[in-house]
């Protein structure tokens, strides 16, 4: 979760200043990354569980690669004195601008997996169990 | 810390008496070889005496032996117990309390078998196991520890259980006479700033009372541990003709008849009265707080998705009601409310325990925490100090006392109204839940949500525990299944330590386990290797506890940490997962299990077999056979 508001005009204005032209991507680099910068412990592996901002969301910090990676250079200096779970900050001394583009891209793999209720017997379980009369 | 001085035992004396004893038997049964050297000194080759001709033909008998100590104080310590009630003593053995634990297994004819012996490996994970208990019904279970070892080693559940405002009650051996480093001159003292009361007695009657006492201060608002520290000498002492005391229960003040009153007569005048309930203490009180909202159809909160002890979640007066213009808000142990009842916490007995000055943060009045010392009061208009449970059976005789049959008919229209809205609003999260939780459904590795969702439909027609703090694995619980007893969920560590959920398990399954009930245990890998023992003495006891191992091979919230503070440097993102994370060798939990001789299967992190697994894992629990299932996991 970011801890500060970021609109989509803020970060086109970002994307604007500081991007440089976009190399090819590497989803398969990019896959390595998401796991060795521990992208997984709070997106989950799929992108789906815990902080779901990866996919289905509509986040616009996925949108394009520019204002992804400048979400990840722009936290910098959120540094509460309290330990945090939020969205850390990834500099390029840390993340490559060519690690973070695979990065981009691995993530743009993810589909959101949300079956209808309908076709799984447990889940309709689970909602007819409401119907049941209260029992002390 | 009471001590009886007059009548101290001293041990030196005690053992000579002892001694002197058994020398006057012996002297008193003279031998046939004494006897018979006398005889061939005064009259040479005498005819044989009668014990020669007994000893020699087969039919001699030895001496009759009296036992030095006919009636052990330690008997008597047991028999106090019984008194009390006390189901189960956890523990590893330990030379410190030796003659206690004689007694426990032996004690009585036939032998004891109440309260039962269980044996723990460690002693954090017997004083767990006393706080799940405790939790789970609302009295005391027992802890044995074994003098200053055992004490340090159970000092971080006492910790917990402080936090959490368990009662429970400890009884630490101490041993002057034998190894030196296992003894102390004032054994609590370590951890007095987070034991709500102790005592040292220097008498076997002052151990009968010592004990009896703990157990009315551990149940005495503010809950909490207590501990008896029982000298071996008083263990071993020969009781004589010694009673033991009557136990008298405590009692608990609630409201005075005045505030019953008025308290009483604003619910019936309300037009849409409400009552928050937060954590009461005892199943009694739940059953109590669950009587008031129906006397006058009140709707009701309900803390019992985060803790035990609160109103059933699926009462139908559970929820907002068909309206929320509440007129009135009565507050039991929570807020908001136009008159809350705060009943006192442990914390309050800081200035009063904490005599080293330690200044553990959770108990600074100035410092505000979430949790059980958290501000229970906000947004309460008149804060009334007193116990909640101990007030209800009086404002329950004001309401009986006071109310009028147009009153009645009110309540029933105002019942059935609320009933239907609540039940409303229900479907609606439930629905709004299972959308939430289908999210990752096929993920692989095995996504939290879908373990709590696959457990809801195998265990909603099952009389359940949920033992483990769920924090760590997303609360899914929370939204997708009823917590409509007092034990339904037992909330979390208390002080937020690691090592507590399978102790605490285990406790709640020894309450399980005569009352048809089975736990179950969303077990955290990182817990878990604290006191893995707990799974060796789940099997041992045949404790109905399903494990599912929460196992994402870390310490997640720790790499998150990590992870923060390497961006905040700009530095090493991709090496927070250095002391953070269970990889290299991958810990195989089910091999852990069949170390421990539990059942068990996994690691499963295809989510398509996991409904089968948990099925069988059931279905070995309901055979008394605890059981794991290893499950690999997203991270939360």
């Amino acid at each position: 979760m970011p801890s500060f508001p970021i609109t989509v005009s803020t970060l086109g204005l970002l994307a604007a200043i500081g991007m440089a032209p976009l190399a090819a991507q590497d989803a398969d680099n990019g896959r390595q990354v998401f796991y060795d910068h521990g992208c997984y412990a709070c997106h989950g592996f799929s992108g789906e569980t815990g902080a779901r901002d990866l996919v289905g969301t509509n986040s616009p910090l996925v949108a394009d690669v520019e204002t992804f990676i400048t979400f990840l250079r722009l936290r910098a200096d959120v540094a509460p004195l309290l330990p945090s779970t939020r969205m850390p900050n990834y500099p390029e001394t840390a993340l490559s601008d060519a690690d973070a583009r695979d990065l981009f891209s691995y993530i743009q793999t993810f589909r959101l997996d949300a079956p209808d209720i309908a076709d799984v017997p447990t889940l309709q379980a689970i909602l007819e169990s409401a119907e049941r009369p209260y029992q002390p | 810390m009471p001590q009886d001085k007059d009548q101290a035992v001293n041990r030196r004396r005690f053992l000579k008496g002892a001694a002197t004893g058994a020398a006057a038997m012996v002297v008193n049964v003279p031998s046939a070889d004494a006897q018979n050297t006398d005889s061939a000194a005064n009259h040479g080759a005498a005819a044989p005496t009668a014990s020669q001709i007994a000893r020699d033909s087969g039919n001699i008998r030895p001496p009759p032996i009296t036992r030095a100590v006919q009636r052990p104080g330690s008997d008597l310590m047991v028999q106090a117990l019984k008194d009390l009630d006390i189901e189960y003593i956890a523990s590893n053995p330990g030379s410190s309390f030796e003659a206690l634990q004689e007694s426990i297994v032996n004690y009585g004819q036939p032998p004891n078998e109440r309260p039962e012996f269980i044996t723990a490996l460690h002693e954090e994970t017997s004083v767990d196991m006393a706080n799940g208990y405790g939790k789970a019904e609302g009295r005391p279970m027992c802890s044995l520890l074994h003098g200053t070892i055992g004490i340090q080693h159970a000092s971080m559940a006492i910790y917990q259980a402080y936090y959490s405002g368990t009662p429970l009650l400890l009884i630490a051996g101490r041993d002057d006479g034998f190894i030196q480093a296992h003894t102390a001159n004032d054994m609590a003292a370590m951890v007095r700033s987070y034991t709500k009361w102790d005592s040292q007695p220097s008498t076997l009657l002052g151990s009968l009372e010592a004990l009896q006492e703990a157990y009315r201060q551990a149940i005495t608002p503010p809950t909490g541990p207590t501990l008896v520290v029982l000298d071996m000498e008083l263990q071993k002492a020969e009781a004589g003709d010694l009673e033991i005391p009557a136990y008298r229960p405590p009692t608990i003040p609630g409201v005075d008849a005045t505030t019953a009153r008025d308290i009483a007569s604003k619910l019936l005048a309300a037009n849409n009265p409400r009552i928050a309930v937060g954590q009461l203490r005892t199943p009694t009180g739940v059953a109590q707080a669950v009587e008031l909202a129906e006397l006058v159809g009140a709707t009701t909160s309900t803390a019992a998705t985060r803790g035990p002890m609160s109103f059933p979640e699926r009462h139908p007066l559970t929820g907002p009601g068909a309206a929320t213009d509440y007129d009135f808000t009565l507050g039991l142990e929570t807020g908001p409310a136009d008159i809350g009842l705060i009943g006192p916490r442990v914390a309050a007995l800081a200035g009063q325990r904490d005599t080293m000055q330690v200044g553990f943060g959770g108990m600074r009045a100035e410092v505000p925490t979430s949790g059980p010392f958290g501000p229970r009061d906000d947004g309460i208009a008149a804060r009334v100090e007193i116990d909640a449970e101990a007030s209800l059976p009086s404002i329950i005789e004001a309401v009986r006392r006071l109310v009028t049959r147009a009153q009645v008919r009110s309540i029933d229209d105002r019942t059935a109204r609320h009933a239907a809205a609540n039940q409303q609003a229900y479907v609606a999260a439930l629905r709004q839940a299972v959308e939430d939780k289908k999210i990752g459904w096929h993920a692989s590795p095995v996504s939290t949500a879908r373990i709590y969702a696959e457990l809801w439909p195998l265990i909603m027609n099952e009389d359940w525990c949920l033992a483990s703090p769920s924090n760590f694995s997303g609360g899914h619980h929370r939204e997708l299944w009823e917590h409509n007893k007092p034990y339904s969920y037992l909330g979390g560590q208390g002080a937020a330590g690691m090592g507590y959920g399978a102790g605490a398990c285990g406790g709640a399954a020894l309450a399980a386990k005569q009352r048809g009930r089975m736990v179950i245990n969303v077990q955290t890998d990182g817990d878990l290797n604290y006191t893995p023992g707990v799974l060796w003495s789940a099997v041992h006891h045949r404790l109905p506890m399903l494990t599912i191992m929460h196992n994402n091979r870390a310490w997640h919230q720790e790499m998150m940490f990590l992870e923060y503070m390497a961006g905040v440097r700009g530095r090493g993102t991709d090496r927070g997962h250095i002391g953070t994370t269970l990889r290299d060798p991958f810990i195989d939990y089910k091999k852990m299990a069949e170390g421990y001789g539990m059942a068990g299967e996994g690691p499963i992190s295809d989510p398509s077999l996991l409904a089968a697994a948990l099925e069988r894992g059931i279905a070995s629990v309901k055979r008394g056979e605890p059981y794991m299932i290893d499950v690999l996991t997203q991270p939360r």
